[in-house]
């Protein structure tokens, strides 16, 4: 089967998001390419020159970078959209500073209660910061989160500096005032209304605190100045559901966050980690990328399906983790079909051709059989580490990709212990290539005990920062 | 020749007891008869296992032949694990010639339970088509096949049904399906929790099944407060409350209370619209029955005539 | 698909002890797709031999489906270099290549162990047990031969609870799949007509089994 190498870049962008910054973003890029805006509200402002598509929700999302094509249904009826880039901006827009401007005039310490639920960390980070800042003003103020992530920039230090400053923080914490209850800061919501998303403000509220895991003592009536509630939940679940959807769930390789995920073509803007962007550094980031997107008219792969061996089995299509895998039809097998990698998706992470139970997949470049070699590495992590060293080494795209014959292949009589080597745990650019590849060892050894065979394949994890003559030990098992 | 005594003891509106036999784990005729001694008198028919829980024991048949030497009379039990629909007809002509009675039908435990693990079961009808084909040899004088026998097996044809296992919804059904197929009586899995059980006979009842199926509760003596535990927790299709766990741990002599809770279960079970009787399980621990039975004030058992 | 899985190493091993030329022939077809005979698999096994004692010589090959005989012709040419061939298709491949290949003893490396579909990567189920007489349609779609330990014909046993079997809590309760898919298709009242034997004639107790469409078939002499 021919596979095309090069490619039609779609130029339209659909932009997703109800927020602000989502119409902004629609609004700024249209400038420059077709541009269609699905959200799931309607339009509070008709940005120009684009096309709006309200009240929709996502379908299905298939194709790949260049070449997308959604499903959406879109106010009742469901349409197909082809789309080159996908951008993503799922955060509703919380107006922090603007409850905290309202009480910018008090002249008195106030109480003021704040329930925040399901916000991203970087809203967090803005609470957080406002409660400091009234809090040495002289307020009282109390903080009610659910399982609030400090994982942001610095945020451990915001954190203590607030509960210095006098902000007590609460949690797992029901939450009831005369004027209703809320299901906010607790993980057993109360019965009765759904909290809406969004910030809702209540003046002059006895609120009722209980904070379950403080047990017996753990209960306050506090008179409140003022009662706000900071809540982004429906948003949250709205935006798990949309990145199973888009296939990128599980993509959660901080360093790459804000603006790529972990399928080409897809970028998700802000959802929540890392340093927070100002809507010009987020909208300047966007373009580079979409820019740099549609220059990569040749991207390389270095995996292909052979069709002839391909027994459409789609270990390649459920273990890849860019969902670049597809069906193809024309294949020279008993089947016309062949899965297909498609090169403007594909990493390169190699999981496809290592779990290939066929071997229908041909890795272009493959290492020669080294008559020396008794490590088996990744060409980025362990490959830089063991430059000098003298070790000779078969060096692959990625770990995650040498698969059990790989291994077996680099033995020879004599040679008791072989060495791959991986990124740490959890640090695998690819979802889980590091697992995988642990897992491929631990057979293979399962497989040698069994045949009293001593050759033992050893995992050894590194990471960049490693010093690489404590590598080379390693390595060399002394 | 005499019909079954349990027959008529649930006809003429008695009260009905039945007590479990295991077989040995051997040829032993005298380990039967001891047991049958021991326990004559104190129930009107007594169920013979068959290789229950898969575990191999003397068989059903031959045991029964045993007590009735000793002037009990046998309920054998017949499960589809073991036999295909050849042996177990022959097996029923057999049992009837050695004027056995009472015949009950089960689907039998799964042999992964047992000591041969490793055996190919059989399976080739289940326990409702069992009931109906053993009514069908008697009724109608007729093998599985539609072929004509001469001399009819006259037995009486029994059921099981556990009210404590899932989907609960169908279990009455279920009962129905065996009432249908041809079951005239039907003992229960044991009986511990009380409510779930009357719940049960409510649907029961509400279908008119009771009317046509005579109920024998299932009872159980539970040794020590470990077996209840170990029930509670590893037994498929067995309820068994926290208080009655309790009860045991909390007491000085768990015997005498297992006892206690048993007797005072039958009374319970008893009042019961719908129960006809009940089936005391005391599984390797036969020598207490006639307690039971006595302070029950269900001694001494009715003697029926033809 | 079939599914089958590697046997012990050790028996393999022990099937293969003295020879000195080994072929290990993977199959394309189901046991490709479930992971354990395919290629990949079959060099697999090929080299672990090979690692085992270097002085044989241990090859792999793979034919897109081992029970066609024009797939084994594939191999004539290769077959003759070899003492022994080791088989990683289903027990029909191995019979295939024995009858194929007459002078030569082609041996099984899997055990086949059932009918069935994967339900997550690399997670197979049985489904089917062939029986030859499908009820699907009166038991909405679940197959209580396949399905129920005891292959009950009538509804759950006493042990179904929690919708798990007795035998295992990994096992599902087929009956109350059952029971909750009739539910669904508003056909619970299929559970309540009795179901009557089953006639086995047709499933494995019948003897050897064929299926012929005569349509198809021309007589050799014609």
């Amino acid at each position: 089967m021919e596979y095309p190498r090069t490619f039609q870049t779609n130029p339209k962008v659909l932009v997703w998001g109800e927020s602000e910054l989502a119409s902004r973003l629609a609004e700024e890029i249209g400038r420059q390419h077709p541009v269609v805006w699905a959200l799931p509200g309607e339009a509070v402002e008709q940005p120009r020159g684009i096309t709006v598509l309200p009240n929709s929700r996502l379908i299905e999302v298939a194709g790949a970078a260049g070449c997308f094509s959604l499903q959406i249904e879109t106010s009742g009826s469901v349409i197909r959209q082809e789309a080159g880039t996908i951008v993503v901006v799922l955060e509703l827009e919380l107006d922090v500073p603007a409850a905290f401007r309202t009480i910018e005039e008090a002249d008195q310490p106030l109480t003021i209660v704040m329930v925040v639920d399901g916000v991203r960390p970087g809203v967090f980070r803005e609470i957080a910061e406002g409660a400091l800042t009234l809090a040495r003003r002289g307020h009282r103020v109390f903080l009610i989160v659910d399982e609030v992530q400090v994982g942001f920039p610095d945020g451990e230090e915001i954190y203590q500096e607030a509960r210095r400053a006098g902000v007590v923080f609460l949690k797992d914490t029901a939450v009831h005032f005369d004027g209703g209850s809320a299901a906010c800061g607790t993980k057993q919501p109360t019965a009765g209304e759904e909290t809406p998303a969004g910030f809702r403000e209540f003046i002059g509220q006895k609120v009722y605190l209980d904070c379950r895991s403080l047990g017996d003592i753990g209960s306050w009536v506090i008179e409140a100045d003022r009662l706000w509630f900071f809540s982004g939940d429906r948003v949250r679940a709205d935006y798990r559901q949309i990145r199973k959807i888009l296939g990128i769930a599980g993509a959660d390789c901080q360093e790459y966050y804000p603006l790529r995920t972990r399928r080409k073509g897809i970028l998700e803007v802000d959802p929540g980690w890392g340093e927070p962007l100002s809507p010009e550094e987020i909208l300047a980031a966007v373009k580079t990328l979409i820019r740099s997107q549609a220059g990569e008219a040749e991207p390389v792969c270095r995996y292909e399906v052979r069709g002839e061996l391909c027994a459409l089995c789609f270990t390649c299509y459920r273990t890849c983790p860019h969902g670049a895998v597809s069906i193809r039809e024309g294949a020279e097998n008993l089947y016309g079909q062949a899965m297909f990698i498609d090169p403007r998706a594909c990493f390169n992470c190699g999981r496809c051709y290592a779990e290939c139970p066929a071997r229908a997949i041909r890795l272009h470049l493959q290492p020669e059989e080294s008559t020396k070699a008794v490590v088996l590495a990744c060409e980025n992590s362990g490959g830089p580490l063991l430059e000098g060293s003298g070790i000779p080494k078969l060096l692959f795209p990625c770990a995650g990709g040498i698969g059990i014959t790989d291994m077996l292949r680099a033995w020879r009589p004599g040679i008791e212990r072989l060495v791959v080597m991986t990124c740490r745990d959890g640090k695998c650019q690819h979802r889980d290539g590091g697992k995988r590849l642990k897992l491929r060892a631990e057979r293979l050894n399962r497989l040698f005990r069994l045949l009293n065979n001593p050759v033992r394949i050893e995992v050894v994890q590194v990471s960049a920062q490693d010093r690489a003559d404590e590598v080379w030990r390693r390595v060399s098992g002394l | 020749m005499r019909g079954s005594n349990l027959k008529r003891v649930l006809e003429e509106g008695h009260f009905a007891v039945t007590a479990e036999i295991g077989p040995p784990k051997s040829c032993d005729a005298a380990f039967v008869h001891r047991k049958a001694d021991l326990l004559r008198g104190y129930a009107d028919a007594f169920n013979i296992t068959d290789n229950q829980t898969a575990i191999v024991r003397m068989s059903s048949i031959a045991a029964a032949v045993l007590i009735q030497q000793k002037g009990l009379e046998p309920v054998i039990q017949m499960t589809c694990r073991d036999r295909n629909r050849i042996g177990l007809q022959s097996d029923l002509l057999g049992a009837a010639a050695l004027g056995i009675k009472n015949v009950l039908c089960l689907t039998g435990d799964h042999q992964s339970f047992g000591n041969h693990p490793q055996a190919k079961n059989v399976f080739d009808l289940d326990s409702i088509q069992l009931i109906k084909t053993i009514k069908d040899m008697r009724d109608e004088g007729r093998f599985l096949c539609g072929e004509e026998m001469k001399v009819r097996p006259d037995v009486f044809i029994g059921c099981v049904e556990n009210p404590f296992a899932d989907p609960f919804e169908f279990r009455a059904l279920r009962l129905q399906k065996k009432v249908e197929a041809g079951a005239e009586f039907v003992q229960t899995q044991c009986v511990l929790d009380l409510k779930h059980f009357r719940r049960f006979m409510d649907m029961i009842n509400d279908r008119g099944l009771t009317d046509r199926v005579a109920v024998l509760a299932g009872v159980m003596p539970i040794k020590s407060a470990r077996m209840a535990r170990y029930m509670q927790r590893n037994v498929a299709g067995m309820m068994v409350p926290d208080e009655l766990c309790e009860r045991l741990e909390a007491a000085a002599d768990v015997e005498k209370e297992a006892i206690d809770i048993v007797v005072e279960q039958i009374a319970e079970v008893k009042e019961i619209p719908g129960v006809k009787g009940v089936h005391i399980m005391a599984v390797a621990w036969e020598e207490v029955v006639p307690e039971i039975v006595r302070r029950a004030g269900l001694y001494p058992r009715p003697v029926v005539n033809d | 698909m079939i599914v089958g899985e590697l046997k012990p190493l050790a028996e393999i091993k022990n099937m293969v002890h003295g020879y000195r030329r080994i072929l290990v022939v993977g199959c394309g077809g189901c046991v490709t797709v479930c992971q354990t005979g395919g290629l990949q698999e079959a060099e697999t096994l090929a080299r672990l031999l090979y690692m085992d004692d270097p002085e044989t010589t241990v090859e792999s090959l793979a034919v897109p489906r081992q029970c066609e005989w024009e797939f084994l012709e594939q191999l004539k040419t290769a077959i003759p270099r070899y003492e022994i061939v080791l088989s990683t298709a289903c027990g029909i491949g191995v019979q295939a290549m024995n009858e194929y290949f007459r002078g030569i003893q082609t041996l099984p490396a899997l055990n086949t162990r059932f009918l069935g579909m994967p339900v997550q990567h690399g997670l197979f189920v049985e489904r089917c047990q062939a029986c030859g007489d499908c009820m699907l349609h009166r038991t909405g779609g679940i197959c209580p031969v396949a399905r129920c330990s005891k292959n009950l014909m009538n509804g759950p046993c006493g042990g179904s609870k929690n919708g798990k079997c007795e035998i295992s809590p990994e096992i599902d309760c087929a009956w109350q799949l059952i029971y909750e898919r009739l539910k669904v298709l508003d056909q619970l009242e299929r559970l309540l007509a009795i179901q009557p034997p089953k006639d086995w004639s047709h499933a494995r107790d019948g003897g050897v089994r064929k299926m012929a469409r005569e349509d198809l078939m021309l007589d050799e002499g014609e």
